[in-house]
C-alpha cells in the first residue's frame, strides 16, 4: 500500500492523506514514497498477527537504516494491551504514545470488555481502516477520517451509531471531554421538532403582507385612517425646535440612508420643514456614504414644500443649510466634532480650485457650539453613538428622530434627560407635524395620511397570519390527538 | 413608439432602473437565482464604488493630498497619515494580490511588510475601542444607572407614582433574578415556601422579558412595515406612470364611455 511518510515527525500516513495522523503537517504537496504490504483484516480476537509481526520485526539482513524504519512502523501497530489514553503506559510515553486502535477494533474492545476481553499481544492495525486516530496528548487534536471508503468500516460504523455502547463513565466522561467542550449539553434533553409542528412559510407572509398593502394602494383605499399614538417626547421636540431664535446653528447627525429612507424620510420631513421654516442654520454631516445625499434631497423636498406657503422667507445671501461633509471614521470621529467642529467640518466644495480655498472651514455659525444637536437616526445605536461620544463632550441638548424600531432602546434615555426629545416612526411624525401651524405640501400630507391607512392594513395583515398560524397550530394538535 | 411615449421614457429613466432592480431583488424571494444575483453583485460593486468616490472628495483630497500640496511644511501630522495609510496598503496588497503556496516560506521583506502593515491597523482599533469603551461608560451605563438608582424608588403622594415605582423596583430585580441567578439550585436547601416565593419572582422576571421582548418586536415590525410600504408605493407608483398602465386606464375609459 502506497503511504506518504510526514516530513515533520517521520509518521507513516495513508496515500491521499492531507494532513499528518500524528502532527498534522500539511501533506498535500507530497509525494508517496514507498509500499509497504496491504493491511490485513483483524482477527476477531486481535491475536497476534503473522504478517504483521514479519513485517514490524527487522531482519538480519536489512540494512540499518530499514530497520530503523521497520522499527517505526512498529510503533505505529495498535497493541491491544495498551488501555487507549487513559492508560499508565500512555502517560509514560508522553508524546510518541501509540496510536489508538481503529474504530472497529476499538468498539469490539469496548462492546466485549466485560464479556470477553481481548488478548495481549500485537496486532496488525488496518491503518486504511482507522476512525479516529491520534489521540495521543493533550495539545494533539483528534482527527476523525475524512471519508470512509470500504464496506466493512461503514457497517462498523453503522453499528456503532445504531447500537448503544456501555462504556466506564471515566472514559466517557473522556471521550466527552475530547469531542465537546461542554459535555453537560449532551445530558441535556434536545428539543425535537416533529413533523406535526406548525412552520412559518415565509414567503406566504411575505406575499399575504404585500397583497394587503399593495391592493389599497392600487385602489386608493382611504380607511381605515384611525388616529396616530401620541408618545411622550414629541411635544418636547417641537417645543425644543419652536424656540430656536432665526440663525441658530443646528447640527444634524444625519445617521440613516437610501435603505431605510422609506420610513424616515416621513420622520424627517416635518423636521427638515420646521427647521427651514424657524430660519435656522442647519449644518448636516453624515457617517454614511449615502446619507448626505438623502439629506440634501429631503431638505430640498421640504424647501419646494415651504416655498408654496406665503409666508416662508429665505434669509438672503446665506445658504439654507450647509451639506457639511461625509465623514467616515467611526464612533471616534464624533467627539472630535463635538469637541473642535472647526477641524471636523471642512467645506466640500469640489468645483473650486485649491487656490480659492477648497479646506476653508465652513461658516462660524457651523464651527461654534450648536444651540441644538438633532440626531436622525435608522437605528437606536445611532442615537446611542452621539450620546456617548458627543453630548458628554458638547454638552448642547440632544433631539432623536428614529424609526420606530429604535423607540424602545431610546426610551430610557428620554426618561433620563439624555435626550431633549424623541420622535420616532410616522406616528411620531404625524403627532409632530399636527403641532406645526405651517402646513406640508398638499403631497406630502396625503403620503402621511396613506402611511397611516396602509400601516393599518399591515397590522390587519399581522393579525390575520397570528390567527391563522394559531388555527393551524391548533387543528394539527387536534388531529394528533 | 411616437414621441411622447419616448419623453415620456427618457423622464422616468431613473424610475425604470430603480423599478427593475427592486424587482430583481425582491425576486430571491423565489430562490438565490442568477438574476437576484447579478442585482446583489451590481448593487455591491456600485455601493462601492460610490463610496470610493465620497472618500476621495470629502476625505483623502481636501483633507490630506490637497494640504498637503498646498502647504507641504504646515503640519508634519499629516505626512504621519499619509504614511500609515500607504503602509497599510502595501500591507494589504501584499496579502490579498501576492499570495503564496502555503508551503513556501515567506520572504523577510514579506515578513517585515506585515508586521509593518500591523502599526496602523493597531492605531485604528485602539483608538476606537478606547473612544467606544469610555463613550459607553459617559454616555449609557454611568447615566443609566444613575437615572436608575436615583428613581427607582419613590414615595410619593400620588398614588400612581407610587405604584410605578413598585412596579420598576420589583420588575427590576425579577427580571436580574431570572437572568443572574438560577433560583432552583440555589433554593435547594430551602424551605418550600422560599422556594415557591423565588420561582414566582423569577418567573415574573422571565414574563417580564418576554413583554420587553415583544415590544421591541412590535415596533421593529412597524418599521419593517413603513419600509414595505414605501417599497411596494414607489414600485406601484412607478407602475401607474408607466405607458401600460396609461393604456390600460385610456382603455377602461374607453369602456366606460368616459
Amino acid at each position: 500500500m502506497n503511504v506518504i511518510r510526514c516530513s515533520h515527525c517521520g509518521t507513516t500516513n495513508r496515500a491521499g492523506s492531507n494532513f499528518c495522523n500524528r502532527c498534522g503537517t500539511d501533506l498535500r504537496g507530497d509525494e508517496p514514497e514507498e509500499q509497504i504490504a496491504p493491511p490485513v483484516a483483524p482477527s476477531a480476537d486481535f491475536g497476534p498477527d503473522p504478517a504483521a509481526e514479519s513485517e514490524a520485526a527487522p531482519t538480519a539482513d536489512q540494512e540499518p537504516a530499514e530497520a530503523a524504519e521497520a522499527t517505526d512502523e512498529t510503533e505505529s501497530v495498535y497493541d491491544p494491551s495498551i488501555n487507549l489514553w487513559n492508560s499508565a503506559e500512555f502517560a509514560a510515553r508522553g508524546r510518541r504514545a501509540p496510536p489508538p486502535p481503529p474504530p472497529d477494533a476499538l468498539a469490539d474492545e469496548w462492546l466485549d470488555e466485560e464479556d470477553e476481553p481481548p488478548a495481549p499481544g500485537p496486532s496488525a492495525a488496518p491503518t486504511s481502516r482507522r476512525l479516529i486516530t491520534g489521540v495521543q496528548g493533550l495539545l494533539d487534536p483528534l482527527r476523525i477520517a475524512s471519508e470512509l471508503t470500504e464496506r466493512a468500516e461503514t457497517q462498523t460504523m453503522l453499528s456503532l451509531a445504531a447500537e448503544p455502547v456501555a462504556l466506564p463513565a471515566e472514559q466517557l466522561r473522556r471521550i466527552r471531554t475530547l469531542l465537546t467542550q461542554d459535555p453537560v449539553l449532551l445530558d441535556m434533553p434536545l428539543a425535537s421538532y416533529g413533523q406535526s409542528a406548525v412552520r412559518l412559510h415565509l414567503p406566504w407572509v411575505l406575499l399575504l403582507f404585500s397583497l394587503l398593502i399593495g391592493i389599497p394602494i392600487l385602489l386608493d383605499v382611504k380607511t381605515p385612517i384611525g388616529t396616530p399614538q401620541q408618545w411622550p417626547g414629541v411635544a418636547e421636540a417641537y417645543t425644543a425646535i419652536n424656540a430656536l431664535p432665526a440663525d441658530a446653528a443646528v447640527l444634524l447627525v444625519w445617521a440613516y440612508d437610501p435603505a431605510t429612507a422609506a420610513e424616515l424620510d416621513l420622520v424627517a420631513l416635518p423636521l427638515a420643514s420646521h427647521l427651514l421654516e424657524r430660519q435656522t442654520q442647519p449644518v448636516i454631516i453624515s457617517q454614511l456614504p449615502g446619507g448626505l445625499a438623502v439629506a440634501q434631497r429631503l431638505f430640498d423636498r421640504a424647501m419646494t414644500g415651504l416655498q408654496t406657503t406665503s409666508t416662508f422667507r429665505l434669509i438672503p445671501g446665506r445658504e439654507p443649510y450647509l451639506a457639511a461633509g461625509y465623514l467616515p471614521g467611526g464612533a471616534a470621529l464624533l467627539s472630535l466634532v463635538a469637541q473642535d467642529p472647526a477641524v471636523a467640518l471642512l467645506r466640500h466644495v469640489p468645483d473650486l480650485a485649491p487656490a480659492d480655498g477648497v479646506t476653508q472651514p465652513l461658516s462660524s455659525a457651523a464651527t461654534t457650539r450648536p444651540a441644538l444637536t438633532i440626531v436622525v437616526a435608522a437605528q437606536a445605536e445611532g442615537v446611542q453613538q452621539w450620546l456617548e461620544q458627543g453630548q458628554p463632550v458638547q454638552y448642547s441638548p440632544v433631539l432623536a428622530f428614529t424609526s420606530a424600531g429604535a423607540d424602545p432602546v431610546l426610551r430610557p434615555y428620554f426618561a433620563s434627560s439624555q435626550l431633549s426629545g424623541l420622535v420616532s416612526g410616522f406616528d411620531g411624525a404625524i403627532a409632530y407635524q399636527q403641532l406645526r401651524s405651517v402646513p406640508l405640501a398638499v403631497s406630502e400630507t396625503a403620503l402621511l395620511g396613506r402611511q397611516v391607512v396602509l400601516q393599518n392594513w399591515g397590522h390587519f395583515g399581522l393579525l390575520l397570519v397570528l390567527v391563522l398560524g394559531n388555527l393551524a397550530a391548533l387543528g394539527r394538535g387536534g388531529r394528533r390527538g | 413608439m411616437d414621441s411622447v411615449s419616448l419623453t415620456l421614457l427618457s423622464q422616468n429613466w431613473a424610475l425604470w432602473i430603480g423599478f427593475v432592480f427592486s424587482l430583481m431583488l425582491f425576486s430571491v424571494l423565489a430562490g438565490n437565482h442568477a438574476v437576484a444575483k447579478v442585482a446583489q453583485y451590481l448593487l455591491v460593486g456600485v455601493s462601492l464604488g460610490y463610496l470610493g468616490v465620497l472618500l476621495w472628495q470629502h476625505v483623502l483630497n481636501p483633507r490630506l493630498l490637497l494640504p498637503l500640496w498646498q502647504a507641504p511644511l504646515q503640519d508634519g501630522t499629516r505626512w504621519l497619515a499619509l504614511l500609515l495609510g500607504v503602509l497599510l496598503w502595501l500591507a494589504a496588497i501584499e496579502r490579498m494580490w501576492l499570495r503564496l503556496p502555503t508551503n513556501q516560506p515567506v520572504a523577510a521583506w514579506r515578513r517585515t511588510l506585515r508586521l509593518a502593515g500591523m502599526i496602523p491597523v493597531a492605531l485604528m482599533l485602539g483608538v476606537s475601542v478606547s473612544a467606544v469603551l469610555l463613550g459607553l461608560l459617559q454616555g449609557s451605563l454611568w447615566p443609566q444607572f444613575w437615572y436608575t438608582a436615583r428613581s427607582g424608588f419613590v414615595w410619593s403622594t400620588a398614588l400612581d407614582e407610587s405604584l410605578i415605582s413598585v412596579l420598576v423596583l420589583l420588575l427590576t430585580t425579577a427580571t436580574l433574578l431570572h437572568w443572574t441567578a438560577p433560583t432552583a439550585q440555589l433554593a435547594a436547601q430551602q424551605p418550600r415556601w422560599v422556594q415557591g416565593l423565588l420561582a414566582l419572582w423569577s418567573g415574573l422576571g422571565k414574563r417580564a422579558l418576554w413583554f420587553a421582548a415583544g415590544v421591541i418586536f412590535a415596533r421593529l415590525l412597524a418599521a419593517h412595515l413603513s419600509l414595505l410600504i414605501g417599497r411596494l408605493q414607489f414600485l406601484l407608483l412607478t407602475f401607474q406612470q408607466s405607458l401600460l398602465w396609461q393604456s390600460a386606464e385610456r382603455i377602461w375609459q374607453l369602456l366606460g364611455g368616459g
